[in-house]
């Protein structure tokens, strides 16, 4: 038994990783309805960029992953800003496809400028694990699991109790009506992709050290990232940190009982299993649809 | 024949359907009437199956209504138009009519890639259907549309034609008028009044206009807030005080309808 | 009669006369694609890699047009559509390897019918999903495939893969590359027929009418979650017979063949080729084969340019390059009509 809270606990960290991944797909999906298929790749060359800032510009870790955080917001800022506006309109396929498109291209972008060769960036934190209640764990994972907790309940703050938040969720619940409202919805929708971006951008920055930094690094995590964002009902920003804990300890048991090789077609597994029952997620509400 | 009774429908805890009772003879032509929410249309959903009432029944002719799967309605012999109009838009014009002719056999896959007898007989019977109702509409030169090229008005047209298609024996016409201008509400309501003869089938017909419902109509329900307030001949019902001032109230409500269907041409 | 009903006619008129000219175009263009995929080999039959590259554009014909029979008639979402090559491949695989003297035409049934299952079963959540999430469940299906073929070491020999025997009819086998090319040239040309013919039928229709209008379709008798699922197992039994035809090009079937990136290579292809565009997806698929094998060399290109063309395009002909020759006409009269709105230039549609 003892065991088994082991590696629910080791889980933790790659599901605080899940956590920040679906936590940027839910917003960006909140105020625009769309799914940002291309999220892991531009997280990847975010974290590409601080890989350069680290080993070409000589930047210390804090200040590199301040810079890389800005240039996320700034490539999803543009990414909505030149791109997905002009679409806005158009179908949920139309969309998809776009960032589909985007996907292909940056993933083979980065590939060109960084080449294919896995590259190594440091942990945040490093160090032996500690002894927490007769439980192992790394500094690392402890680092992991308070930033996503303290971010994701920042977000929910801010998102449910400021003036921003209540524009974002008027945005969310219909973007005709709030722009009708005097919202500035170009802009927020706007600051949803960017900070979204950046948060799945601080996703790669934290999975990269133990994957090993490479152009399709992200294809795998966003399998379970999409399956924590659909565990949380893809809406609710505390639905997508739950959501990424439950998958990162589901995957992690699963290595440790099943087969370390099976974890994608078993979370596969966990998405069909969740799609089928409750299509709206664990924490989703049923929408009402009228003709 | 059909006969709704004591259907009360409300969408978290909004009204829009109030204890109705309605019933509709065989080879006639009926109509709603009622201003804009007054739950018309929902009263077609009930019947299509789209909306599950929380109370009563429907029946028509023997068949117990509420117990079919939406896609099931019309093999017991309803059809219906949309108020919005839900053509298939990438779709030509025959060929929108020709889904409608597709549930009155439906070959398989397999039967369709081989083109086996039963797949060529039901394309005959299905073109032969699509084109009398093109003849009868009077639509044959719209044929090879695309029906998102056409206007709204003509499109309407295709909508119900593809009701027609069907071989319908309840025809349920969900504001036909709509988008069209009023020149032309009696040419339709002609149309109208013609099909219990020519196609075997009653109409239950919606719309705004009162002109073209009182023409078309020999048997009027009047709905207000989702309840039946008079029920008659038109000339009954249009003289009917309740009917007078939920609806008629105002001497330029029908102005006003005649304006907003010039400008659904633009739509 | 009105104002409304005249100008319609006029508008008819003028929609016709654009029609009528590119139909005897295109049976002529279809004439001459036919003359040129027969005659094809007679010239270039001894250079291996260009009969190879040939053949792969038609497997991937074969697949991007089951990816646009889901995605351009159907209005369905399929991100895994290698993951249903993978499973005809290992199929084909399997039946030649364990059934000896097993005719070549049961073999592709074989392949393609178990993929047809398999469709079925990723089609039946389906009916209640749509867009985003239709989306990620099959790209987690592609994704899936691959693993469990590494996985599942006792049927697919995991990371080695199976050796593919090359195609036999009685004891004649069909080894070199221009055999192998007709061989699916064939099967490829059947399977045209069979789609243009499903797709010509009520079946079609009630594909096109549950893409178009659910509501619609459900009040004119179609079952839209049957249809749907009817439309997937369908698409999957195209993919399969691809999937078959691909390990017989190969050779080898193994689960480093079917990437992720080989299904959003397909989309990309769909796309550039125009939905609901056969023509246009057969179109996508030599694109596709071409650049593979131009940039096999110099790695990382082939994505960025793929992916490049899928943006340009979805940005500035949102319908594929099947509606180019239109677009380019239109934007030809324009420039010559030197009306202000001329801005847009062909050369911006050609980079696309």
């Amino acid at each position: 038994m003892h065991n088994f809270f082991q590696f629910v606990i080791g889980g933790l960290g790659f599901g605080g990783i899940y956590a920040f991944a679906a936590l940027g797909l839910v917003l960006i999906f909140k105020t625009s309805g769309v799914v940002n298929f291309a999220f892991g790749a531009m997280a990847t060359v975010v974290t590409l960029t601080l890989w350069s800032l680290l080993n070409h510009a000589g930047l210390p870790f804090a200040a590199a992953w301040v810079l890389a955080m800005v240039i996320a917001m700034l490539i999803g800022g543009f990414t909505n800003g030149v791109l997905m506006r002009r679409i806005e309109r158009s179908a949920v396929l139309v969309q998809i496809v776009l960032t589909l498109g985007l996907l292909i291209l940056i993933e083979g972008l980065a590939g060109v400028l960084w080449g294919y060769g896995p590259k190594s960036i440091p942990q945040p934190l490093s160090g032996n694990p500690v002894n927490v209640a007769s439980f192992l764990i790394t500094p690392n994972d402890l680092f992991i699991i308070g930033l996503t907790v303290g971010v994701g309940l920042l977000l929910f703050v801010v998102f449910e109790w400021t003036r921003v938040g209540l524009a974002m969720r008027a945005i969310a619940a219909d973007r005709e009506v709030a722009s009708l409202m005097g919202i500035r919805t170009n802009l927020y929708v706007t600051g949803s992709w960017a900070l979204g971006t950046a948060l799945s951008g601080i996703a790669a920055i934290l999975v990269a050290p133990s994957l090993g930094l490479e152009p399709t690094m992200m294809d795998q995590v966003a399998v379970f990232a999409f399956a924590a964002a659909i565990v949380g009902g893809f809406g609710s920003l505390i639905g997508a940190v739950v959501g990424g804990f439950l998958i990162g300890v589901a995957s992690n048991l699963i290595a440790a009982y099943v087969s370390t090789n099976l974890q994608l077609t078993l979370i596969f597994a966990v998405i069909v299993a969740v799609l089928y029952v409750r299509p709206d997620g664990l924490f989703g509400r049923q929408a009402v649809s009228r003709q | 024949m059909l006969g709704l009774r004591g259907v009360s429908l409300s969408f978290g805890g909004v009204k829009a359907i109030d204890n109705l009772d309605l019933d509709l003879s065989d080879g006639i032509v009926g109509a709603l009437i009622g201003a804009n929410g007054a739950g018309k249309t929902s009263v077609l959903n009930v019947i299509n199956r789209f909306y599950e009432p929380q109370s009563g029944s429907v029946q028509y002719d023997d068949v117990d209504i509420l117990r079919l799967r939406s896609h099931q309605v019309i093999k017991h012999g309803i059809s219906r138009s949309f108020q919005n109009v839900a053509l298939f838009n990438q779709l030509t014009v025959f060929d929108n009519l020709l889904v409608g002719a597709d549930h009155i056999s439906r070959p398989g896959l397999l039967t369709n890639l081989f083109r086996l007898p039963k797949a060529r007989r039901h394309g005959r019977e299905a073109r032969k259907r699509a084109e009398r109702v093109l003849e009868f509409l009077d639509i044959s030169h719209l044929r090879a549309r695309r029906a998102s090229e056409l206007p709204f008005g003509e499109r309407k047209l295709v909508d119900m034609g593809r009701a027609l298609t069907t071989d319908p024996k309840l025809l349920l016409l969900d504001e036909p008028a709509a988008g069209m201008p009023e020149a032309r509400h009696e040419s339709l309501a002609k149309l109208i009044r013609q099909i219990p003869d020519e196609w075997e089938a009653s109409v239950l017909l919606i719309d705004h206009s009162m002109a073209l419902v009182l023409s078309a109509a020999s048997h009027v329900v009047a709905m207000d807030f989702g309840a039946k307030i008079a029920e008659g001949s038109p000339d009954e019902v249009r003289s009917d005080p309740r009917v007078i001032d939920a609806y008629l109230g105002p001497q330029d409500a029908a102005q006003q309808e005649g304006a907003q269907a010039e400008a659904g041409l633009e739509g | 009669m009105s104002e409304l009903s005249l100008s319609a006619a006029r508008r008819g008129a003028l929609v016709k006369s654009i029609r009528k000219l590119p139909l005897g175009l295109r049976m002529l263009a279809i004439v001459a694609v036919a003359i040129v995929a027969i005659v094809f080999p007679a010239f270039e039959g001894s250079d291996s890699f260009v009969m190879y590259t040939a053949t792969q554009a038609l497997v991937y014909g074969l697949a991007i047009v089951s990816l646009n029979l889901l995605v351009g008639f159907g209005g369905q979402i399929s991100l895994g559509q290698a993951g249903f090559l993978a499973i005809g491949g290992y199929a084909a695989a399997l039946l030649a390897i364990h059934v000896s003297g097993l005719p070549i035409p049961i073999e592709v049934l074989g392949a393609g019918a178990a993929t047809a299952v398999i469709g079925f079963l990723l089609g039946l959540p389906t009916g209640r999903l749509r867009g985003h999430y239709l989306a990620i469940l099959t790209l987690g299906f592609g994704v899936a495939i691959p693993e469990i073929a590494l996985n599942w070491t006792s049927l697919t020999q995991g990371r080695t893969g199976l050796t593919v025997p090359p195609p036999r009819i009685g004891n004649t086998i069909f080894p070199t590359p221009t055999e192998l090319y007709y061989f699916s040239l064939v099967v490829l040309v059947i399977c045209l027929v069979a789609i243009f013919s499903i797709l010509a039928s009520s079946t079609g229709r009630a594909f096109a009418a549950v893409r178009d209008s659910e509501a619609a379709a459900t009040a004119m008798g179609i079952n839209v979650t049957a249809t749907k699922v009817l439309l997937f197992t369908t698409s999957a039994f195209f993919a399969g017979v691809a999937g078959d035809l691909d390990a017989h090009l190969q050779g080898l079937v193994s689960p480093d063949s079917f990437p992720f990136s080989l299904s959003l290579f397909f989309f990309a292809a769909v796309v550039l080729g125009g939905l609901a565009s056969v023509w246009g997806s057969l179109a996508g698929a030599v694109i596709l084969a071409v650049i593979e094998a131009e940039t096999s060399s110099s790695s990382g290109w082939e994505p960025v340019i793929l992916g490049g063309a899928v943006v340009l395009l979805l940005l500035f002909l949102p319908r594929g390059l099947a509606d180019f020759p239109y677009r380019a006409q239109q934007a030809l009269r324009r420039w010559r009509g030197r009306k202000p709105r001329a801005a847009v230039p062909p050369s911006r549609a050609e980079v696309s």
